[in-house]
């Protein structure tokens, strides 16, 4: 099995948008260099989210999954939970309550979290998002 | 252990609303290997675990009646095959079968139709069966009862001569005797509950997940599977042998693709089951469904489709014969008319644009 050899958690910040993108961008691409990059984007401050920031997101795992690696999503509330799927790119990532189980699973397969989202939600891989 | 088992194969395929007239001729399940019985999740088929799980229980002696031979692999050892060409001459075969068995001295036999998942013990069954005295067990669970009898086969064979198959509660005064078990069961009636069956799978729910290597937490390949560097596996996923998921595709959310089948380039396959020998064309977005072949069932709309044309999805099981109206010919030749290609690139396009910024 391929493990990451370390996890890097980096916390968005409350504006995802077109305005921000660049500072943003600058954060991120450092972080899905090197071999097997594995990366956790905390949502729980994301309060605006455009298109603008989607694709930074898509750009990012674009760059991630190049290197073998892999991005998830933690604590992603429910109303950017929304534009997510709007845009359909809710069904590229995985997501999880909270930066913790999103760590440990790169190591693990987290049944816990999984089989949490499949009774709540009866929506398959979409976490229920802290309001 | 003094006991031997009958399995029922009948062309029972998961139940919806046939939506063209194609599907609603052939009715039942052309393939005979197409039934729910032969159904592969995670690389191995209902059938295959019902003979697994006796033969671990200590049933040596195991007959299946069906309409054709199940490639069992190793568990073949020691099958004797009855066939039976039509779906209602499996019964009264399996009758038969039990006689013979009766005649070689076997005491109990167990009689299973073959259509759900049960986690069961046969032994402690075959120990209540005994301990009750009466000649007709039947296993239940919650919902109901189950096809699953412990049948003492010279009861069976005299007083039992003839009856009606599969056993009818109330044929014979306080038979079967109810065996409640509390294990995993799942119907496997719809769809949604094959679905359901592989979700299960992957949160370990039940005993059935996938056996071959979890190349990364939640993704698990068979040997000989082929994954494209541009395409995106999202946990929990699995994906059998001989199997090719091309650039830019994605499988996300549940979704298991069994062996031999194709994703194309640039399709989706979220929440859904791609059964054996299945191929989807390029561009394809398959949500929420379960496709055999070129059949594909809607889970949430419990409707199924037979879909015709070999350049949306084909079955790689058989070659495809397509008859098309001769109005319709032009569609019939190998270069796709300019709208319907245009539509399959435009969608690959997109995603490609989505996920690359092409």
């Amino acid at each position: 099995m391929t493990t990451c050899r370390t996890v890097t958690v980096k916390d968005l910040p409350e504006s995802v948008t077109l305005n921000h993108i660049a500072e943003l961008r600058r954060e991120l691409v450092p972080l899905a260099h090197g071999d097997w990059p594995c990366l956790v984007l905390d949502f729980s401050a994301v309060r605006e989210l455009d298109r603008a920031g989607v694709e930074l997101l898509l750009r990012t795992m674009e760059e991630v999954v190049k290197r073998n690696g892999d991005v998830k999503f933690a604590a992603v509330s429910p109303q950017i939970g929304m534009i997510l799927e709007l845009t359909r790119v809710d069904r590229l990532f995985e997501f999880f309550d909270n930066a913790a189980d999103a760590v440990s699973s790169f190591t693990s397969f987290p049944l816990v979290a999984f089989s949490r989202d499949a009774d709540e939600n009866q929506r398959h891989g979409i976490v229920q998002p802290r309001g | 252990m003094q006991a031997s088992a009958v399995l029922v194969v009948d062309d029972r395929c998961l139940s919806a609303t046939a939506s063209n007239a194609e599907l609603a001729y052939k009715g039942r399940s052309a393939n005979k290997t197409r039934s729910v019985a032969c159904a592969e999740i995670f690389g191995e088929s209902l059938l295959s675990r019902t003979v697994r799980r006796l033969r671990n229980s200590g049933i040596g002696t195991i007959s299946i009646v069906g309409a054709s031979i199940y490639p069992l692999g190793k568990l073949n050892a020691g099958i004797r095959y009855v066939t039976a060409p039509r779906s209602r001459q499996c019964w009264p075969a399996a009758q038969q079968e039990v006689m013979r068995l009766y005649a070689e001295g076997v005491q109990t036999v167990f009689m299973i139709g073959v259509h759900a998942y049960i986690e069961w013990d046969v032994e402690e069954v075959l120990r209540f069966h005994l301990a009750h005295g009466l000649p007709l067990t039947q296993l239940h669970d919650a919902q109901g009862p189950l096809e699953v009898w412990a049948v003492e086969s010279e009861w069976f064979s005299s007083a039992a001569f003839g009856c009606t198959l599969p056993f009818r509660y109330g044929e014979f005064p306080g038979l079967p005797i109810s065996c409640p078990i509390t294990g995993y069961v799942n119907r496997l009636t719809k769809g949604e509950d094959l679905r359901r069956f592989v979700e299960d799978g992957f949160l370990s729910r039940c005993e059935t997940r996938p056996q071959c290597d979890e190349v990364k937490p939640g993704v698990w390949m068979e040997d000989g599977a082929r994954v494209h560097k541009l395409a995106r596996l999202v946990a929990p996923v699995y994906l059998g042998s001989s199997t090719k998921v091309g650039a830019s595709a994605v499988v996300t959310r549940f979704s298991n693709i069994e062996h031999h089948s194709k994703v194309g380039d640039g399709t989706i396959v979220d929440a859904s089951s791609i059964l054996p020998f299945t191929e989807l064309a390029s561009g394809l977005e398959v949500s929420r469904s379960v496709v055999q072949g070129n059949t594909l069932v809607d889970v949430r709309r419990n409707i199924s489709l037979c879909i015709l044309d070999p350049k949306l999805i084909r079955d790689a099981a058989m070659e495809t014969r397509w008859k098309v109206p001769s109005r319709q010919a032009s569609r019939a030749t190998s270069t796709p008319d300019f709208t319907y290609s245009s539509f399959l690139y435009r969608a690959a396009g997109r995603l490609s644009q989505v996920l690359f910024g092409d």
